[in-house]
């Protein structure tokens, strides 16, 4: 499809007649419309939407679409048109697409008659304009652009949004590229069981006048078709189960994964904190030794300078060794006052005994110290023997509480960090039971496949062995025989294109996905992939230690993607996709599509912008693009060498813009 | 599954080709009904059956 031309009548705030030429040149295949805020870029956007699906979506008064300055204008029962008409090409037939909605002045007001139709006609090889049935029109312009693409191909940046994320649009882009046509031969053509089809009617065609067995043989086919036909569905139920119950298994065991690293730091925690009971154990028991030892060595410790000194004082005292120990002269002088020895002897004056203890008075202070020196100094030599390892042994138990401390909040602080990582992880056991239970399914539903499969063959060997009664008399006629063929070459392109409908669905997703990353890649200046699902939405991701994880979208990468995914869908419409495969090549038309776009550099960075436009033009075969001035000077020195047309819009009023 | 044999191979290109050209035309301009698609369908594969190549 390419857009020859857009005619608006009273639309809004484009009074009266604006028609706007877009550029069909493949040299030159960018039309621009320059218009800042407010001027009616979006308004233009939306005069295709309304033009093709009836649908608009402005903010204010999306019902009322006449020109509010010729409704100032209308008098009671006065009648105007709003009138949109595109003409455009597809698949190198012209058409005209138009839309037109009556306005009268009811009572007080002006009000929309009917919801308006479109009308679609189409020229004819002679040049002759045909009209499409009414009944038609809506298909045929769903044919020419899917209304579920809209969005994409009349693409309000502004708006980027507003795109549903959840569409399945995998129909309309498989029309788009093509499949329509062979998904509705294969239709048409059907199956022996379904008498409006093709092959059905060849069927009726026979002729089995009079022949019971033949019409029982047909039946017997029939029927087993028809199971044929429930069996694949259920098939088709089973294998959706399947895939389902494994994208699950799939998801759990990656949260299992997850929660296995969760585990074993679970475990490391739990073997961290019963080191930390060990060590803060060993540090109490080294701090109380430490405070026992400090407690009893001390004294001696620090009483050693003291008696060192001592020692040097009492060096040169000389040491008598006859007296007895710690015995003194108060002690000799009660003995004596008593008169009696501690051994029985009587002490008087002048026996023996008396004798004796007074000999003794010379080697007991004050007569004589050199015993008690003798004796100080076997005390202090005992006293001081602890101290010689008390220094070493407290700086040790010392070292070791330190050691022990740091040791400690080390494990303290990895405790720590563990206990973050895991923080808010799931229980396991929950996953282990839910992949228990999904894997029991999918050993269920393969077994279910399994049996379904057995009863398919048993069908099929059925069908085959009815086949032969039937056609062995039916051939017996020459009608019957032809008809015989012309069902055998009905089938035979049922079957081919019912597998190339198959294996293009496959490649189509693939080719697209490759080719709007090409496009993509050539647009952002980052680090991204577009990955586009089963619905054919698209995503972005990034790599993070080696996982794809979908990154949040900000404004300006959602609309890079878009903007690849609509291109990637562009380049692929144009090659031949859907031909490739066929054993001689079936030329179904390619088709080059357009991008309009409304301020597709809004809030874009210069890199972006410049991307944008050039890769745009070079993958599209038309770009239409509504730009402010601002927008377009960054764009231009990019793209200006393939601008074919250009329009200005001139805002006269707020309720009037005119198109130059 | 058809009997391949007693086909002719250029016949069924022939008329596969027919049927997706009638098809895709028909897209464009829904001019013809299904019963009407059907029809031209049978007609493309009773025309190139008898065709002697």
């Amino acid at each position: 499809m390419l857009i020859k031309s857009l005619k608006m009548e009273n639309f809004r705030q484009f009074k009266g007649t604006t028609k706007v030429d877009f550029s069909c040149d493949p040299e030159r295949n960018v039309t621009i419309i320059l218009g800042d805020n407010t001027f009616g870029k979006t308004t233009l956007l939306q005069a295709f939407n309304w033009c093709f699906y009836g649908k608009v979506t402005f903010n204010q008064n999306p019902d009322f679409l006449l020109n509010f300055e010729i409704v100032a204008e209308m008098m009671p029962g006065d009648s105007k048109n709003v009138e949109v008409e595109i003409t455009l090409i597809h698949e190198e037939t012209e058409y005209v697409i138009s839309r037109l909605q009556r306005y009268t002045f009811h009572g007080e007001s002006v009000k929309g008659e009917h919801y308006p139709q479109a009308k679609v006609s189409y020229k004819q090889p002679d040049g002759q304009m045909e009209s499409v049935k009414d009944v038609q029109v809506a298909n045929v312009i769903n044919n020419i652009l899917p209304e579920e693409l809209s969005s994409y191909f009349f693409f309000d940046t502004e708006r980027v949004n507003s795109i549903s994320t959840r569409k399945d649009v995998a129909d309309a882009v498989k029309g788009l590229l093509g499949l329509s046509t062979i998904d509705s031969a294969i239709r048409r053509l059907g199956k022996r069981s379904a008498k409006t089809t093709v092959i059905g009617k060849f069927y009726s065609d026979m002729d089995m006048d009079g022949d019971a067995k033949a019409q029982d043989a047909l039946n017997k086919i029939q029927t087993a078709e028809e199971k044929r036909n429930i069996i694949y569905e259920q098939l088709d139920e089973n294998a959706s189960q399947i895939k389902h119950y494994e994208g699950r298994k799939e998801q759990l065991y990656d949260i299992l994964r997850d929660n296995q690293t969760t585990a074993s730091l679970q475990k490391k925690k739990e073997e961290l904190e019963s080191i930390i009971l060990e060590d803060q154990r060993a540090l109490e028991d080294t701090s109380r030794s430490y405070f026992k030892e400090f407690s009893y060595g001390s004294l001696a410790f620090f009483a050693q300078p003291l008696i060192s000194k001592t020692k040097v004082f009492l060096k040169e005292v000389k040491v008598d060794d006859k007296g007895i120990r710690d015995l003194t002269k108060p002690t000799i002088m009660e003995l004596i006052k008593r008169g009696r020895c501690i051994c029985g002897n009587e002490v008087f004056e002048g026996n023996d005994a008396y004798k004796h203890l007074m000999e003794e008075l010379a080697y007991v202070p004050p007569e004589s110290i050199g015993n008690t020196v003798r004796h100080y100094r076997e005390k202090i030599n005992s006293f001081s023997k602890p101290a010689e390892r008390t220094f070493e042994s407290l700086t040790e138990r010392y070292e070791s509480i330190l050691r022990l401390k740091t040791r400690i909040q080390e494990r303290k602080d990895e405790v720590s960090e563990i206990s973050e990582q895991i923080k808010g992880k799931e229980n396991m056991r929950q996953y282990e039971a839910e992949v228990m239970d999904v894997k029991t399914r999918i050993k269920k539903l393969n077994e279910r496949k399994v049996l379904l499969i057995r009863d398919d063959a048993a069908q099929k060997n059925d069908i085959d062995r009815y086949r032969k009664v039937y056609d062995s008399l039916l051939a017996v006629s020459g009608k019957n025989k032809l008809t015989m063929q012309l069902i055998q070459y009905a089938e035979n392109i049922h079957e081919s294109l019912t597998q190339a409908y198959k294996d293009k669905e496959v490649i189509i997703r693939e080719k697209l996905e490759k080719k709007v990353n090409e496009i993509f890649e050539r647009m952002y200046h980052g680090h991204r992939r577009v990955a586009i699902d089963q619905k054919y939405q698209v995503s972005l991701l990034t790599t993070v230690a080696d996982k794809e994880i979908a990154a949040g979208e900000s404004e300006g990468s959602n609309r890079v993607k878009n903007f690849a995914f609509i291109a990637g869908l562009v380049a692929l419409a144009k090659e031949k996709i859907i031909n490739e495969g066929f054993e001689e090549e079936i030329d179904i038309s390619s088709e080059p599509y357009p991008l309009v776009m409304d301020a597709p550099f809004s809030n874009a960075d210069e890199t972006h912008t410049a991307n944008i436009s050039k890769v745009l033009p070079e993958i599209a075969d038309q770009v239409i693009m509504f730009v402010m001035q601002k927008d377009w000077n960054y764009a231009r020195t990019v793209m200006s060498n393939r601008v074919g047309k250009q329009y200005q819009l001139n805002k006269v009023s707020e309720t009037y813009t005119k198109l130059q | 599954m058809p009997n391949e044999n007693s086909l002719n191979k250029k016949k069924l290109t022939a008329m596969t080709y027919k049927i997706l050209e009638a098809e895709e035309q028909n897209l464009r301009t829904r001019a013809k009904t299904n019963e009407e698609m059907v029809e031209t369908i049978r007609k493309i594969i009773m025309d190139e059956a008898r065709k002697n190549y």
